[in-house]
């Protein structure tokens, strides 16, 4: 006993004051914990002599840190974010785990390590992005909200994908009985996303009291338990934390229960990233330095490609694509706790250090590419984004005082008149938003819209293109995209 | 009363205000879930690095009762 609690003890100890030291080399937390469970592991000094021993209170860890996501997780918001935010998250997701899956294959590892590593390598970390967002002084730029959106339906997206590799972590030996665990996990999920519709009021009145340490008492433990019978059902029990915290968002308790639960989540899951590294022998690291190194390169290309897809759908430039897609480069809590399960079921033993080693090289790679991503945009060719060549470089705003000011016109044509009259063609239509006056674009030979800014010195045109929906003032230099309908009606009341 | 404000949610941060001035700097403001506010003023025609003051609950209510003419000393 006394071994375990001071293996225990110096875990939250050395994690926390490498986490300081950490911060000087922009390391996030989350890595930091990992190296400290490798510096305490039994391949290195040895203080936390058995992983085992802390592995109740690791998997406290993991399931409170499920349980706060689905406690916060904005649910409503997200489904009335409309379809561009939740099309960009797909592509996203898509790409990035379409990508992890291939290479999973052509690791050869086997099967059902293929679509681990796919979700180790597709899912982003929330908690570092959202810190990377505050810290690069970026919460209010016009990418962000698709950005955290995207963050948002990925943890959507883990409780599914974690119900899909049921029967993978479940250790199903036939078809028939993969089958039967991937049901088993989905009538869970849906059971509990019924609760979360309809039976969040008897919840709260189960659970709902003014004593602060009551209600914690009672949230840390129905998660725990539920978490519990999830196991039992051979559902994992990551599912089982995150499907009741969606619950509790949904009761009158949800608000406080997401505050009273952060200090116990930090402590515990403090503690299920160091036993992960403990888990982790140092020798094993070189032998799989390969594979991750083609994992960070996938990575990043399927992240670029996923921030320009995002950019495109929301009509936002390079320098936006580039600055998302630097942030959503960094891999942690999710990619740690598929591993941990994956390593529980017995799966190939390489996943641990390919995870571990995955995330710290990318946790140091992601934040120093993210604060150079003004830089890098100069790499996109403006073709992918074709139309917005002199976007490049402006900032977007949400509004200028001259847009403001008009009642804006509707274009009187769908041509350009002027280059019809001349007999020349043009690439893009812009409309003046002052009068009307349909013209064409900078990238077009005869430059007709730009023209009529100055000889009327009318100073917004939008563009005319299908698809596209933004503004540009020629006095102010900005671009203004539409604003969302449900914006408007929120400013008018 | 929400002219010249968009308000725009930032999920899991919290709401984030533009605020339109006719003044040269573009101004906004990020509300943090627990409390904190961040006022953001760019300079002219800049898209990051901004100027960030960082507020608690307290410091801003005293703020905007200076800024809105509210505030009485003896």
């Amino acid at each position: 006993m006394p071994a375990e609690l001071v293996a225990l003890g110096a875990s939250g100890v050395v994690a926390g004051l490498l986490a300081r030291f950490g911060r000087r080399v922009a390391l996030p937390t989350i890595p930091a914990f990992m190296l400290a469970g490798i510096l305490l592991g039994p391949s290195v000094t040895g203080v936390i002599d058995d992983p085992h021993e802390l592995e109740l209170v690791a998997a406290i860890g993991l399931i409170v840190l499920l349980f706060h996501l689905g406690v916060e997780f904005p649910l409503e918001q997200v489904l009335a974010s409309g379809r561009r935010v939740v099309g960009a998250a797909f592509a996203y997701i898509g790409l990035n785990v379409g990508g992890g899956l291939a290479l999973g294959f052509a690791f050869g590892w086997g099967v059902e390590e293929a679509f681990v590593i796919a979700g180790a390598i597709g899912i982003s970390s929330s908690a570092i992005v959202t810190k990377l967002l505050g810290e690069l002084r970026r919460l209010t730029n016009a990418e962000t909200p698709v950005v955290l959106g995207i963050i948002v339906v990925e943890d959507l997206f883990l409780a599914i994908y974690l119900a899909l590799l049921a029967p993978v972590l479940g250790g199903a030996d036939s078809l028939g009985e993969a089958a039967q665990q991937f049901g088993i996990a989905m009538a869970f999920i849906v059971g509990l996303f019924l609760l979360a519709r309809y039976g969040a009021g008897l919840v709260g009145r189960v659970i709902d009291t003014n004593e602060e340490e009551l209600l914690t008492v009672l949230a840390v433990g129905l998660a725990i338990l539920v978490a519990g019978f999830a196991e039992e059902l051979e559902v994992s029990d990551a599912i089982g934390a995150l499907m009741i915290g969606l619950v509790i968002s949904r009761t009158s308790a949800g608000e406080r229960v997401e505050q009273l639960i952060l200090p116990v989540r930090d402590a515990f899951a403090a503690i299920f990233f160091v036993v992960f590294g403990a888990s982790i022998v140092l020798g094993d690291l070189g032998s799989v330095l390969p594979y991750v190194l083609a994992a960070i390169a996938v990575t990043l290309a399927t992240n670029t490609l996923g921030g320009v897809l995002m950019a495109r759908i929301h009509g936002l430039n390079q320098r936006a694509a580039i600055n998302a897609a630097s942030v959503l480069l960094s891999r942690g809590e999710f990619s740690l706790i598929l591993a941990t399960l994956a390593i529980a079921a017995g799966l190939d033993g390489r996943i641990g250090p390919f995870v571990a080693l995955y995330v710290l090289l990318l946790a140091l790679v992601g934040p120093i590419l993210a604060a150079r991503s003004g830089g890098l945009s100069i790499l996109l060719p403006r073709r992918i984004l074709g139309g917005f060549r002199f976007v490049e470089r402006v900032p977007i705003v949400a509004s200028c005082p001259h847009l403001e000011s008009i009642e804006p016109a509707a274009p009187t044509s769908d041509v350009c008149e002027q280059c019809v009259a001349l007999g020349d063609g043009w690439i893009h239509l812009r409309y003046c938003l002052t009068c009307g006056a349909t013209g064409c674009c900078d990238d077009s030979k005869n430059r007709h819209a730009t023209k009529h800014v100055h000889e009327t010195g009318h100073p917004t045109i939008a563009s005319l293109d299908p698809g596209q929906n933004w503004r540009y003032c020629y006095e102010d230099e900005v671009l203004v995209p539409d604003p969302d309908p449900r914006e408007v009606r929120r400013e008018a009341g | 009363m929400g002219h010249g404000v968009h308000v725009t949610e930032l999920f899991g941060i919290g709401k984030k205000y533009e605020i339109e001035s006719s003044g040269e700097h573009r101004l906004a403001v990020i509300v943090h879930k627990d409390g904190t506010r961040e006022l953001y003023a760019f300079e002219p025609g800049r898209e990051s690095g901004p100027l960030v003051v960082r507020l608690d609950e307290e410091e801003a209510k005293r703020v905007a009762a200076v800024l809105s003419g509210t505030f009485f000393s003896d």
